[in-house]
């Protein structure tokens, strides 16, 4: 229960003992109305408060005229080449960055002095119900006790004045705190640069990481780093080995502008490791300079209504993302497909995805749509793909003949590693490869690797023959020399790393339908 | 050769009555035995509720990649994080029941990894001859 509620419930009271004739009961409904605290809190703390704020934001103010005085005209005539580049974008985005403190600040100020005026206003107008109330509780006394009597009247009607305007006063407060809170809270969520929090970018390349948006035009202009990306980015920098920190480092001190270091920035927050952000960069470097491809490429251009993003523009074209259910079907059932919002949800979190959908990044040459036709149509047909398990996504090796999707009957295995590169690799950085198990030292060899794969919860798919028929499974667990093998029969046994290495496999198959077991290990796939 | 050391083969059937979701907050929130369980039987188990609501292998191995960008909290904003109101319950369920533990990237990609292991094992099913 509230102070609000008690209110509410003591003015019920009063009203019942007036009511139904239960005078004796006036003083103690009268002590309940009472008995709320006094609204708390100090108008003048919180306006002190504000002052503070207004003041910080005069000399945000200052400091960002004077910053964007210097990036307008003192860089560019005493520097030049990168260097001055580099440094104007630099300034530019302390300069936007200072901007954005003052509006926050001095939006701040504005709410706390709005809120400091409220709650003056409610604590008077308590103190003027409490007052009444009072006065309520010495006119029930003696003659009040009487019913009838013109005092009992009397203070049934002040105390009913007195607790509505308690009432009134809490009910403002009440109104208006979550408003306020929401408020600050907002503009706290604002102050972006504190969520890059790696300890090793400095402060400034910070500060221009999460101040970098796409330039206008069709495309988005929102900053391209969310505050969730930022974080995410940084505690995945910081999960980094030394040298790998230094090399990502490298590639954002490399980026021809502070948007193509926030889309590196961006792919790592998605996921990606080292090597892919790597192959990423390679793809859009040549760019770099180029913010508005960057943004039409790498950013989709979002219509966005209540029930989220609904509408993908391209080049001018609206509607691409359009869901072509007829096709769908004919390609063998919507469980095997991927909801169009979630493929668009992705694309706008994953510029590796993104750049695949609008240039065939990553695609084998021979591909249709062909690997560089950034075309409005080719993007359609990529997200009818992507929609439809016919896309290798973000691939960037040779190798991607193999590792395809099938078109019907969803992941097939061709002997190689089309299983786990499939599914595992697209996101994950975790590539597989295909070994051949042809001789004894292989699977001697293949053993401690397959058990290290499935201790870290990495499952192992592997080939059995018996030089005619061939049958696919996988490991999924290790335990002393014993190794966990899933049957896609629907079973689950245990072989020993002896009966792997000499071929002795039989037992896992011996439920096969010709009564012909295959016991001897053909292939395995293992993470590189 | 070595015989395998007392263990029956386990048909996937004694695994219908796992309770995946209780099982998914223990191996997110513990090593050791839970975690491991969390990639073999809960894993097994989770790829059957998966095909009997017809759920294929690639949307999930796709929810997995959404699970490594947004976190699994951002997963679950997803309007249809599975095509189909009871799969899209389904894994909402297996997320929320994940969530419990904290949120950090490493738990994150942890889930998804999950994720795609049962993907892995409705493939291999697929694959079956």
């Amino acid at each position: 229960m509230t102070d609000l509620d008690d209110l509410r419930s003591a003015g019920s009271r009063l009203q019942d003992t007036f009511f139904n004739f239960v005078p004796f009961e006036l003083p103690s409904a009268i002590d309940a109305a009472l008995a709320p605290e006094p609204l708390p809190g100090s108008p003048e703390a919180v306006r002190t408060q504000a002052q503070a704020y207004t003041k910080a934001a005069e000399q945000c103010l200052q400091v960002s005229l004077d910053v964007v005085q210097v990036a307008a005209s003192s860089l560019p005539s005493a520097w030049k080449g990168q260097v001055a580049e580099n440094a104007s974008q630099a300034v530019g985005a302390l300069a936007t960055e200072i901007g954005k403190i003052e509006s926050d600040l001095g939006q701040a100020a504005s709410a706390l002095n709005a809120w400091a005026e409220l709650l003056e206003w409610a604590q008077a107008k308590d103190a003027e119900g409490r007052a009444q109330l009072q006065g309520a509780r010495k006119l029930a006394s003696g003659d009040g006790e009487n019913p009838f009597s013109a005092q009992h009247v009397e203070a049934v009607k002040q105390a009913q004045t007195g607790v509505d305007t308690r009432i009134a006063a809490f009910q403002s407060i009440a109104d208006q705190s979550p408003k306020t809170v929401s408020l600050l809270n907002q503009l706290t969520s604002q102050a972006r640069v504190q969520d890059v929090t790696t300890g090793d970018l400095d402060p400034l390349s910070a500060v221009v990481l999460a101040n970098t948006a796409d330039p206008g035009g069709t495309v988005d202009s929102a900053d391209i780093l969310t505050p969730t990306a930022l974080t995410r980015a940084s505690q995945r920098l910081d999960a980094m080995s030394q040298p790998d920190q230094a090399a990502f480092e490298k590639l954002l001190s490399s980026a021809k502008s502070p948007q193509e270091s926030a889309y590196l920035y961006k792919v790592l927050a998605a996921g990606y490791n080292l090597q892919q952000v790597e192959a990423f960069d390679s793809a859009i470097h040549a760019h770099g300079d180029d913010t508005t491809w960057l943004a039409e490429h790498l950013t989709p251009d979002l219509e966005n209504d209540t029930t989220g993003p609904n509408n993908v523009t391209y080049k001018g074209v609206a509607g691409v993302n359009g869901w072509n259910y007829s096709s769908l079907y004919s390609q063998g059932g919507l469980n095997d497909c991927v909801a169009a919002s979630t493929v668009i949800a992705q694309a706008s979190l994953d510029p590796v995805l993104m750049l695949s959908l609008t240039t065939g990044y990553g695609q084998p040459k021979g591909f249709s749509p062909a690997p560089g036709d950034d075309s409005p149509s080719a993007l359609q047909h990529r997200l009818q793909q992507v929609y439809q398990k016919e896309y290798a996504v973000g691939r960037s090796d040779d190798s991607l003949g193999e590792q395809w999707f099938g078109s019907d009957s969803g992941i097939y295995s061709d002997g190689g590693n089309a299983l786990a590169n499939n599914l595992l690799s697209n996101s994950t950085g975790t590539s597989y490869q295909y070994q051949g198990l042809g001789s004894t030292g292989d699977r001697e060899a293949a053993v401690p690797k397959i058990e290290a794969a499935v201790d870290s919860g990495k499952p192992v798919p592997f080939q059995v023959t018996n030089g005619t028929d061939g049958h696919q499974m996988m490991i999924i667990g290790h335990n002393g020399d014993q190794l966990e093998v899933y049957n896609p029969w629907g079973l689950t046994q245990w072989i020993s790393e002896s009966q792997f290495v000499n071929n002795e496999l039989g037992s896992l198959t011996q439920q096969a339908a010709d009564g012909k077991p295959m016991p001897t290990a053909d292939g395995v796939d293992l993470p590189r | 050769m070595t015989s395998v050391r007392n263990r029956d083969p386990r048909p996937d059937t004694d695994l219908r009555d796992l309770d995946v979701e209780s099982a998914i907050t223990r191996g997110m929130s513990w090593t050791g035995a839970a975690r491991g369980a969390l990639f073999r039987e809960v894993a097994i188990a989770a790829s059957w509720q998966a095909e009997e609501l017809g759920v294929g292998p690639y949307p999930l191995s796709f929810l997995a990649r959404y699970v490594r960008a947004a976190g699994v909290r951002g997963a679950l904003g997803l309007p249809e994080p599975l095509i189909g109101a009871e799969p899209a319950e389904l894994v909402r369920n297996w997320m929320s029941a994940a969530v419990a533990a904290d949120t950090a990237p490493a738990d994150d990609d942890l889930f998804a990894q999950w994720l795609d292991a049962v993907a892995m094992f409705l493939a291999v099913r697929r694959t079956a001859s």
